[in-house]
């Protein structure tokens, strides 16, 4: 192996080793270049972080934000507000959930699925905090970071960032409200 | 005939001299390596097979067809898709007759290569003698292998419309991907070209669809037919030989039978032995074979189009990406899976297993791996080789049994009993209002 006077190994078979390096290395080399370039290194997809509006353009109770996937709440009293952006994407196989809350015995038909958010991909149900009541989702549904964005005052959700939902529970006095509008 | 007999220099590498020669000849031609010379009578029996193989492969003939001509009119764009295939169904001429057959004939082939593995089950057809070095427990890998690769065709072709069937079934198909463990996230990245599914996603299912997969499929399925004449033929074949050896008369194999594929592998083969039936067992191939495959042939094209006359392919709204369809259901030869994927999800104190992995990845895989070896573990005796349901192997055929009905149950408790929202609701139950959204 080391040099080539060692014994048995001819010109012929030093070449046909080589050969076969050779063809192997450019074999393996095409294969990794075939499967690499099928991962894309730019991805043309939406931005993760998505500005929702300013706070007195958002409803009170859950809006179901549609470029973040993302159900958002408010809830205001005594001058305070409390808002959280919760994921609407379904933590079992990604469909989106629906808020059904106010679906209760609707028309004389009983509805099963008289709850805070559910799936109909595979019927799992959630509580309005997100937490799994049935069906096969593992976990309960992420909270994402809210935060103002200084430029414009809006509301901006960052669906790349989850926290825990005491991190994620964005709580403004009144002063805060309207920051500046634009 | 002087053209004629030109034209058979494409197909014959000689002209035989004798009997002895023209047989041999038979191994050397290309095309004779998908038809025998002669068959046994027995093998052309209706009840032996039923031609559920073959009415299979015709409809993978009838989806090529159909499909090329599809691929002239079908555009893989996001924005394009959908609008083109209204284009087919409502501007193209034939377009809805010819979208409808590409559809049934994929149902249809999905059914067919199923109910052939059945047939192959219960006859004990993936065996032979092992005395004798049989090697079939190889072709029902294959079998298998071919059987992915029908479902896999199935998934990437109804992605391809971009309706709210496509869309959501890719949601859900990439996320049991990620539901994969240590893999998973690049697993999906992988298969939808990103973290979103858009444009990349539907022409990677598109080259899927129309190039590697049929090609694939063309290639393995090439061999599942050639291994079964290298292993002698249907397996009714190994049974006439093992009655022949009953008899107590010896088999003389001529030892010059020798196969070749394209004359990289050659070797002295069981078939030997099958080629060594007396006369009377046998028939001539053509036209004895070539009548029944040319009627199969005509069959399976005349129900597929009188179907695709009174049936329309399904096609959805639009792919909306906020709003899945309440209930949203695969289609059914899936349906067995999203019922398990909805239902596996376990829970072990604070350990959670997603059931997209369970249901999707765990159950199937472990399905195909005993599927897989069964026959190379089945000890039933060889009188059981091509005979219906053997008393000897009433266990394994009331196991498969219970299989297929697990299975068939699943279906229909998914198709009829499941709601919105996949809530249980008995036959005839009035379904709740679902509101309407967006």
């Amino acid at each position: 192996m080391n040099n080539s006077n060692n014994q048995g190994s001819t010109r012929r078979s030093f070449l046909s080793r080589l050969s076969l390096w050779i063809g192997g290395l450019a074999a393996g080399g095409s294969i990794f270049a075939v499967v690499r370039s099928l991962i894309p290194n730019v991805l043309y997809e939406p931005s993760k972080k998505v500005k929702i509006g300013t706070l007195d353009f958002i409803p009170e109770g859950v809006t179901l934000f549609k470029d973040a996937k993302t159900f958002v709440s408010k809830h205001s009293s005594g001058g305070k507000t409390k808002i959280h952006a919760m994921s609407a994407v379904c933590t079992h196989l990604g469909c989106i959930v629906q808020h059904t809350e106010s679906e209760e015995s609707k028309g004389g038909t009983k509805d099963k699925s008289a709850v805070g958010f559910s799936c109909a991909c595979h019927g799992s149900q959630f509580t309005i905090e997100g937490d799994v009541i049935k069906g096969p989702a593992p976990e309960p549904l992420p909270w994402f970071a809210v935060s103002i964005s200084p430029d414009d005052g809006q509301l901006v959700v960052d669906t790349s960032q989850v926290l825990e939902r005491q991190k994620a529970l964005l709580v403004l006095k009144s002063r805060h409200y309207n920051v500046r509008k634009v | 005939m002087e053209v004629f007999q030109r034209g058979r220099r494409l197909f014959w590498s000689y002209s035989p001299q004798s009997a002895r020669e023209a047989s041999d000849s038979v191994v050397r031609n290309f095309l004779f390596h998908v038809f025998p010379a002669y068959v046994t009578k027995q093998s052309l029996n209706l009840t032996t097979t039923f031609w559920l193989g073959t009415i299979t492969w015709v409809l993978f003939a009838i989806l090529t067809i159909t499909g090329v001509i599809l691929m002239f009119l079908y555009v893989p764009s996001v924005e394009r898709a959908y609008q083109s295939m209204k284009d087919i169904e409502f501007v193209v001429s034939y377009g809805p007759i010819l979208r409808s057959m590409h559809r049934m004939a994929a149902h249809g082939m999905v059914a067919l290569a199923f109910l052939h593995m059945m047939r192959i089950w219960y006859t004990a057809a993936y065996r032979g003698p092992r005395k004798q070095g049989s090697k079939r427990e190889i072709n029902w890998l294959i079998g298998l292998i071919l059987f992915v690769l029908t479902l896999a065709l199935s998934y990437t072709g109804y992605l391809l419309p971009w309706d709210q069937l496509a869309y959501w079934a890719l949601v859900i198909g990439a996320n049991v991907a990620k539901s994969a463990p240590l893999i998973g996230d690049r697993l999906r990245e992988l298969l939808i070209g990103g973290t979103e599914i858009g444009q990349n996603t539907l022409i990677r299912f598109y080259i899927l669809h129309c190039v590697a997969l049929p090609i694939l499929l063309v290639f393995v399925g090439a061999y599942h037919m050639w291994r079964l004449r290298r292993d002698g033929g249907l397996a009714v074949t190994d049974r006439l030989t093992l009655l022949h050896d009953a008899k107590g008369e010896e088999l003389q194999p001529s030892p010059t039978k020798t196969y070749t594929l394209l004359g990289i592998k050659e070797g002295t083969t069981l078939s030997v032995r099958s080629s060594a039936l007396p006369d009377s067992l046998l028939a001539r191939a053509n036209p004895e074979l070539t009548t029944r495959l040319l009627i199969v042939i005509l069959l399976t094209h005349v129900v597929i189009l009188g179907i695709s006359l009174y049936v329309a392919a399904p096609l959805e709204a639009p792919a909306n990406p906020l709003a899945p369809p309440n209930p949203a259901k695969a289609p059914w030869y899936f349906l067995w899976l999203q019922e398990l994927i909805a239902d596996t999800t376990l829970k072990v104190g604070s350990y959670v297993i997603n059931g997209g992995f369970v249901g999707g990845i765990l159950i199937p895989t472990i399905v195909l791996a005993v599927l897989a070896v069964w026959p190379f573990l089945d000890r039933s005796p060889d009188a059981a080789i091509g005979v219906w349901f053997h008393r000897s192997r009433w266990l394994q055929n009331v196991l498969f049994s219970v299989g297929v009905i697990i299975v068939v149950g699943l279906i229909i408790l998914a198709a009829y009993l499941r709601g919105p929202f996949w809530n249980l609701y008995w036959f005839g139950e009035q379904w709740p209002q679902v509101p309407k959204l967006y």
